[in-house]
């Protein structure tokens, strides 16, 4: 009996194959197949592979700044995250604090804004002019660590929160009762518990803060570069492909440790742990510290956005929608080819295409990854897919959208002007979020609901119609929200592959800021608002779902 | 003398309430059982104790209120129905836990895990981890580990549940040695009233939210408060009205509106004074186990196994004025009453 026939393993595998060879496809042929041809560009030189020359570039002195500023800076950024994400993970998910989903929900919106969007919103509050001015640390690496905080804080929040609000009570209630102290619960019971959660989210906020693109570009310009920043130097200003390839390769290399690390925090397997949800405590006075740090959490998240609205309503001193107008416009001095407004459009509809492909490759890869495995190898192989669908998640978005163009862009597959190029690569891009959304509630459903729908007399079809979508429903909305915001604030592939009469806003904002002109600042203010308020109205939604494993990675 | 007070405690949860008004007195060095079925707020109310949950009311040690003091302040150790033992740490460690608070010098506490090791049974097993012992060894660690607390209070909260049958009446019975030995006074949650017979010297018996009875294990047992109560503790059966009065006058008790009777209270006997006839038979591993038709209505007894009764059998019952319990009234709707 236990021994499965072979015929049925056969047909397992099958079905398998079947289930996972669309999402294969497409990410072979519009993830493999770029990447690699981006980096083969710089492995092979004069048509012999030069693996010599590729070490060569890794002791330029450039280059192992960039390698050495991305390393300090993505520690430093990790570190400071995870300080003031900790606490605020404890208030929003641990305490009954009046008006909670609102703070959750504000606090994850950085992580989908738009990159270009936080570096207008930062420059506005630590420029000279800003509130923050008189730190001086306009231009300086520490605004860049700062702007990766902003971004990460949010994953810290959402993933540590998660698994705070499952945590068991009562190892730490035994505790107590033993005689142990707050402090001391932490110490000895509450970290130790989390400890997987903090692993996790800080291998994926390094991983974040080392592939940042958009606002190294943004806070740090052309002085401080990292390594995804030196790639794109290196591709498009000093057509040096070989050094952008070995850097890539290092990334990949990073990045792939990195998401094996993480993918073992998560799985940790930890039979004894019973996951509860804990009831909220009523904030005592012990708790006044973490609730001093979530307020300044909150100050430090709303200041740069509050700044930017401000800053778009104002032209030249007094309230005015004049900006907003302007989106009507091109802008002055040729700054665009087509007025701002059509990008807004474009912007919809590219985010609306990526959003469905990435659903479709989402569903069919969480479906792959979370079938039972029979058998040792079935399972290996299903944990190996699991594995490389995560691997957009850190692979340079600057990579993927040069090899598009190299890969992509001639016969026999030219694609550079289909409209759904940019799709495809934001849908990539997102996909490895929408998985990560759908997998824990895929896993959850108890594989005996859908035996007893069986034995019932259901249908496969009819089990996943009465099991599976009443709980599939919400989470597949949210993954929808949440790859729709990710697509239309995506800026380090669209970068590339966007043509300038059909532009996105993220890269018409970049435009406009790289102009001269009061108008054209106004009219990136105004666009900022505008992408901003649309992500951000968009996660509010997805928060409202109460999807517990949006932003768990 | 009484060392802990517990005076209208009142938990509820979003409205609902769990514990009411619930009133509780535990003598220095002894073991006081709340007896109550699943759902009862038992559980809800050993917490409060330990002040793990926010609580009306007062709980009292001696003259110190401990109302407002923080679960670790208090010197009340909790012993979970799963023991939670800490995942990552050795028995030892878990048990020297409390010690390495308080800072006690390594040499002594380790003494001290020792002497707690050997005094649950468990000498030998400092170096192993929680996850490898058996569901009776991690209550034992547990145990050690409460005691370890050198606690003013030990709480149990169903210690025994969670294990088998055989290994749980064992185990009751080590606990009781324990207890005793150690002289550590205790309030202990069952829902089991063999578990708290063999435990406690006190019982409290909790329905929905409140204590409903309370005293000397004995007393309690003997004249239950109510026909719940009395069920609950273990009788068979309550009878009413007519039949009880006849029940007890063939006892030659005092009458009463009610009549609690165990099993056992009634026996097949040729001398017996109640005349009826078989109508259910089953075996257990020491008596056959009776239900019989009488002219008193319906009734529960027992017979010796070499009888060999069967259904439809004249049989004659003597009774056991010791194992029955008159009730102070009826409440109706006693799921054992008459037929």
């Amino acid at each position: 009996m236990t021994q499965t026939p072979p015929m049925t393993q056969t047909r397992r595998f099958a079905t398998l194959a079947a289930t996972a060879v669309v999402p294969l496809a497409v990410l072979g042929v519009f993830f493999v197949l770029p990447v690699s041809g981006m980096v083969g560009r710089g492995f092979v030189q004069e048509g012999h592979l030069d693996i010599g020359g590729v070490l060569d570039v890794l002791r330029r002195p450039e280059i192992q700044r960039a390698v050495w500023f991305t390393v300090w800076t993505s520690t430093v950024a990790t570190l400071v995250a995870g300080a003031l994400g900790l606490p605020a993970a404890y208030v929003l998910h641990r305490l009954a604090i009046p008006g909670r989903t609102w703070f959750r929900a504000v606090l994850v919106i950085p992580f989908v804004l738009p990159t270009v969007v936080v570096g207008v919103a930062f420059e506005l509050v630590i420029g000279v002019n800003g509130p923050l001015g008189f730190l001086g640390v306009d231009g300086s690496p520490i605004a860049i660590v700062a702007g990766l905080v902003f971004f990460n804080t949010a994953v810290v929040i959402r993933i540590v929160g998660g698994a705070w609000e499952s945590l068991d009570p009562r190892p730490a209630e035994a505790a107590a009762a033993l005689g142990a102290s707050p402090r001391h619960v932490l110490r000895d019971v509450t970290l130790p518990a989390l400890r997987p959660a903090i692993v996790s989210a800080s291998t994926v906020v390094f991983l974040f803060c080392a592939t940042a693109f958009g606002i190294v570009l943004t806070l740090g310009g052309l002085r401080y570069s990292s390594v995804e920043t030196q790639i794109y130097l290196l591709t498009t200003n000093l057509l040096d492909l070989q050094a952008a390839a070995a850097l890539s390769v290092l990334q990949l290399l990073v990045v792939t440790l990195l998401l094996v690390a993480a993918a073992r925090a998560r799985r940790t397997p930890d039979a004894t742990v019973a996951r509860s949800r804990a009831r909220l405590r009523r904030p005592g006075p012990g708790d006044v510290p973490a609730l001093l740090a979530t307020a300044v959490l909150l100050v430090l998240v709303v200041l740069p956005l509050a700044s930017l609205v401000v800053a778009s309503l104002r032209v030249d001193g007094t309230w005015s929608l004049a900006n907003y107008r302007a989106l009507q416009t091109p802008g002055s001095h040729q700054a665009l080819l087509v007025p701002a407004s059509d990008a807004v459009a474009n912007s919809m509809r590219i985010a609306v295409d990526a959003t469905w492909m990435s659903l479709l490759l989402g569903l069919a890869v969480a479906a792959v990854v979370t079938r039972r495995s029979r058998t040792a190898p079935e399972r290996q192989v299903r944990g190996a897919l699991d594995g490389l669908f995560m691997l957009p998640l850190g692979v340079s978005a600057v990579t993927l959208g040069f090899g598009f163009l190299i890969t992509l862009g001639r016969p026999p597959l030219d694609l550079r002007d289909s409209p759904l190029l940019i799709p495809v690569a934001q849908a990539l891009v997102a996909l490895p979020l929408v998985v990560r959304v759908l997998v824990p509630v895929l896993s959850g459903i108890d594989d005996r609901l859908r035996q007893a729908a069986a034995t019932l007399g259901a249908s496969p079809f009819r089990a996943l119609l009465v099991v599976d979508l009443p709980v599939m429903f919400k989470p597949l909305l949210a993954a929808a929200g949440f790859a729709f915001a990710c697509s239309l604030g995506e800026f380090g592939a669209t970068s590339f592959l966007v043509r300038d009469d059909r532009p996105t806003l993220p890269v018409v904002i970049y435009r406009l800021i790289g102009h001269p002109g009061d108008l054209n600042y106004g009219m990136a203010l105004a666009g900022s608002v505008v992408l901003g308020a649309t992500t951000a109205a968009v996660m509010l939604v997805v928060e409202r779902l109460r999807v517990p494993s949006v932003g768990s990675f | 003398m009484t060392a802990l007070s517990v005076r209208g405690l009142s938990v509820s949860y979003d409205g609902a309430p769990a514990v009411v008004d619930a009133d509780l007195d535990v003598g220095d060095g002894r073991v006081l059982a709340v007896l109550g079925p699943s759902g009862s707020g038992k559980s809800t109310l050993l917490r409060a104790v330990a002040g793990l949950e926010p609580a009306g009311g007062r709980v009292w040690w001696h003259d110190d209120d401990l109302s407002r003091t923080p679960t670790h302040r208090r010197g009340f150790a909790l012993m979970f129905q799963d023991g939670q033992l800490f995942p990552q740490l050795s028995v030892g460690r878990n048990v020297a836990y409390p010690l390495r608070l308080r800072r006690t010098p390594r040499a002594a506490a380790a003494a001290r895990v020792a002497e707690l090791l050997e005094l649950v049974g468990l000498s030998g097993f400092a170096d192993r981890l929680p996850t490898t012992l058996s569901g009776g060894e991690r209550q034992r660690v547990a145990l050690a580990r409460a005691l370890a607390a050198a606690p003013r209070l030990l709480l149990l909260d169903e210690p025994l549940s969670a294990l088998d049958a055989g290994l749980r009446q064992r185990l009751a019975e080590d606990l009781r040695r324990i207890l005793v030995e150690s002289g550590t006074t205790s309030l202990m949650v069952t829902h089991d009233h063999e578990e708290a017979f063999a435990v406690a010297d006190d019982l409290a018996v909790m329905r929905a939210g409140r204590i409903v009875q309370s005293g000397p294990i004995a007393e309690v047992w003997r004249a239950p408060a109510d026909p719940e109560t009395a069920l609950f503790l273990g009788y068979a059966r309550v009878v009413e009205g007519d039949a009880a009065a006849k029940l007890l006058a063939a006892a030659g008790l005092p009458d009463a509106p009610a009549l609690a009777v165990r099993r056992s209270a009634l026996s097949v006997a040729d001398d017996g004074v109640v005349s009826g006839e078989v109508v259910d038979v089953r075996t257990t591993p020491g008596q056959l186990r009776l239900v019989c038709r009488t002219d008193l209505g319906m009734l529960d007894a027992v017979a010796s196994l070499d009888l060999r009764l069967a259904a439809g059998d004249p049989v004659r019952l003597r009774l056991e004025p010791a194992r029955m319990a008159p009730l102070p009234g009826g409440s109706g709707h006693a799921e054992g009453a008459l037929d």
